[in-house]
């Protein structure tokens, strides 16, 4: 019994040696053909995630800007019925939240005038009382709330895009990358009062555009009652184009 | 540091007086327009008795001018049935100045920004011009130079008449005098030669004389070399191979730069000139390499991967990096690396076939030809593959789309040319860099292949 297992014992032996001399001829083999014959080196690119997109298509010419002298008396065209092809938008009619946030505001103002009312015939009242000397009076302070922020942004909006609507460079003044700071003077109607430059550009053309752009511009929106002051005696900067 | 508190508070103060109590509104950018332009047809200020074909000189003379001033895109003319004055009773300066000279307020009136007024005489088998040019608002002549040339540089003188105008108005140099090189059948056979002409085709040259198959001629940035591919015959190996040329422009000499078994091609000077970069496929499957001129010392610069075709080197202004084409994804593709072979990018994802990249002089913008499914169109985009665009979609007579290929961008990268089929054979067409005025250069039935600018223009 012995015998038969120190035999088992002796041939597993000898079959493990065989097994590792034939794996390290195999790497030897390998190791020697790598390298006296190397192979290219195999390039690993980062991957790349490849949707299907089609190429896009052209853009369309925009329209050219109308020459001066193409300026002409507009005769009423008569109306064309046919419906102007648009893609659908989808668009979110917020006009009601509007109107509610107004009211709200409209509201929350009246409070606010109650409250001030309030407030000054208190004032009134202690007025005799403690004697005003510099440093312990308030001031209202010029920031805008409610209802004035919104006629504020609203106005500013829509000078903007009323002077930008009349604001054209030729192309070879408009490379050269220049800045003007013009500032505009306007009475309680929109019209000009007066204009002229905080900072020209240096380039007598383009200053010129710029103030032909103002020009054009005239009248500009109407301000709302409480910045017609501001816009009339410290009038609007206007950066163009910043 | 009581400096710099200074300062600091005057900024502040500055800014604040900007800032507060007052409306700033940022216009932003303005849109453009183009400037109203009056050319009167030039007046002869010779002896007619003298020179029989006067007509002819001022017409081409003015033909060529306006052609210039009407591909720059910066004008609108003025029909001349709107001018207010007769231009060949007044003179060519303004009056009060000149008497008997021009009125700006008829100019004016109008709405003419510029006006040209030129006179021209022939003297002596010369022609001598007189050129002004007004910007009216101003009142104020922008450009007054005389030009004197032989009567059989006409287009010449135009050319430069037209620089100078555009020089006067954007402070840069115009490109009239510019130069390009092509491939042909111009000469009514089957082959296929390089030519150099002026930008407008004029002036044709045939550089070559292989009577064979030529591509993609390229300029070395000093405009003497033209390096194109043609097909030879190898002797001793008894086969055609795709071997890579130079042709010296001033000298007329021709060198075999390299003619590695296979393919020898799409050739690109660095901005430097000391480098080219082009295909070779000597190893199976085409690579790029980096090559002295002299095509004597050359390095590897990409290798495969598995095979994969790497074509149409095109290195960008400032010489640091390449945009080439490779099919290494399965499509061909444009893709960027750097000029030592490094970091390799994908740029277009989007179309089918993607080929031939080219870059704008300003480095901003590269242009390439795209197939995404039944033709191909000229396409831009920034370096690093974003904001592109399609600059042509013209179809042909029959309302199929037409093949739009093998853009070149102008010296000053406002315009393209490009090979379309359109009108049937192969013509070169150009168009603005946005897109706008698809318009033909060359107006006959051969074909033509791979238009390449040359950027560097005349003093």
């Amino acid at each position: 019994m012995n015998v038969r297992t120190d035999e088992n014992e002796i041939q597993f032996k000898r079959m493990l040696v065989i097994s590792l001399a034939f794996h390290a001829a195999i790497v030897l083999v390998f190791t020697i053909q790598t390298l006296i014959f190397p192979t290219d080196n195999i390039e690993f690119h980062p991957a790349i995630r490849v949707d299907l997109v089609g190429l896009p298509q052209k853009r369309k010419e925009p329209a050219p800007v109308p020459a001066p002298e193409e300026k002409k008396v507009e005769v009423p065209a008569p109306k064309i019925e046919k419906p102007v092809e648009k893609p659908k938008e989808i668009k979110i009619d917020n006009s009601k939240a509007r109107t509610d946030a107004i009211r709200k505001l409209k509201n929350m103002q009246a409070l606010e005038n109650l409250k001030k009312n309030k407030e000054a015939e208190s004032e009134k009242k202690t007025e005799k009382a403690v004697p005003q000397y510099k440093g312990n009076v308030i001031s209202p302070g010029t920031a805008l709330r409610g209802l004035d922020k919104l006629n504020y942004d609203d106005y500013l909006s829509a000078v903007h895009g009323h002077v930008h609507k009349n604001w054209n460079l030729p192309e070879w003044l408009k490379r050269l990358d220049l800045k003007a700071i013009a500032f505009v003077k306007v009475d309680k109607n929109g019209y000009v009062i007066e204009k002229g430059f905080r900072q020209p550009s240096g380039n007598l053309e383009f200053d010129r555009l710029v103030i032909e752009t103002i020009e054009m511009s005239s009248p500009f929106p109407a301000p709302p009652d409480k910045m017609q002051a501001l816009v009339g005696i410290d009038g609007i900067t206007l950066g163009f184009p910043e | 540091m009581k400096k710099f508190l200074l300062v600091f508070c005057l900024l502040l103060i500055w800014q604040q007086a900007y800032s507060q109590g007052q409306l700033y509104i940022k216009v932003g950018e303005a849109n453009v327009k183009k400037s109203l332009l009056a050319v009167p047809p030039f007046v002869f200020v010779g002896s007619p008795a003298l020179v029989k074909n006067y007509k002819q000189v001022g017409q081409d003379l003015y033909n060529v001018f306006y052609n210039d001033l009407d591909v720059s895109s910066y004008f609108q003319f003025i029909n001349q049935a709107a001018y207010l004055e007769d231009v060949a009773s007044v003179g060519l300066r303004p009056k009060p100045g000149e008497p008997g000279g021009f009125d700006f307020a008829n100019w004016s009136k109008i709405g003419a920004e510029f006006l040209v007024r030129t006179g021209f005489k022939v003297d002596g088998g010369d022609i001598v011009v007189d050129a002004y040019v007004y910007h009216v608002p101003q009142a104020k002549a922008i450009l007054t130079k005389s030009y004197r040339g032989k009567l059989n540089e006409v287009r010449y003188v135009a050319h430069t008449y037209a620089d100078d105008f555009i020089k006067a108005l954007t402070g840069q140099k115009g490109w009239f005098r510019s130069k390009i090189a092509f491939i042909s059948d111009k000469d009514g056979n089957r082959w296929k030669e390089v030519y150099v002409s002026d930008w407008d085709t004029f002036g044709v040259k045939k550089i070559t004389n292989h009577r064979s198959i030529t591509v993609s001629p390229a300029w070395s940035p000093d405009g003497k070399t033209v390096l194109y591919t043609a097909m030879s015959y190898h002797k001793q190996a008894k086969t055609n191979n795709h071997d890579l040329y130079s042709y010296e422009i001033y000298t007329g000499k021709r060198f075999l730069i390299s003619w590695y078994k296979g393919i020898n091609t799409g050739a690109s000077f660095d901005p430097s000139g000391k480098f080219i970069y082009l295909t070779i496929s000597q190893d199976g499957s085409p690579d790029l390499y980096r090559m002295t001129p002299d095509g004597k010392e050359r390095t590897r610069l990409t290798n495969g991967p598995l095979n994969a075709l790497n074509v149409e080197p095109a290195v960008s202004p400032d010489g640091k990096q390449i945009a080439f084409s490779s099919n290494r994804s399965g499509q061909p593709m444009i893709y960027i690396m750097n000029t030592d072979g490094t970091n390799v990018r994908r740029l277009t994802i989007a179309g089918k076939y993607n080929a031939t990249p080219t870059w704008s002089p300003d480095g901003k913008r590269i242009a390439f030809s795209g197939w995404d499914s039944s033709h191909f169109d000229i396409f831009t985009m920034n370096p690093d593959g974003t904001r592109m665009e399609r600059l042509t979609d013209a179809p042909k007579k029959n309302g199929k789309p037409s093949n739009n290929e093998s853009p070149s961008f102008s010296p000053d990268g406002r315009q393209l040319l490009f090979i379309s089929d359109r009108t049937g054979s192969k013509q070169i067409f150009m168009v603005n860099a946005d897109g706008t005025r698809e318009r033909r250069v060359t107006f006959d039935n051969y074909n033509y292949n791979s238009p390449r600018w040359l950027w560097k223009i005349p003093d």
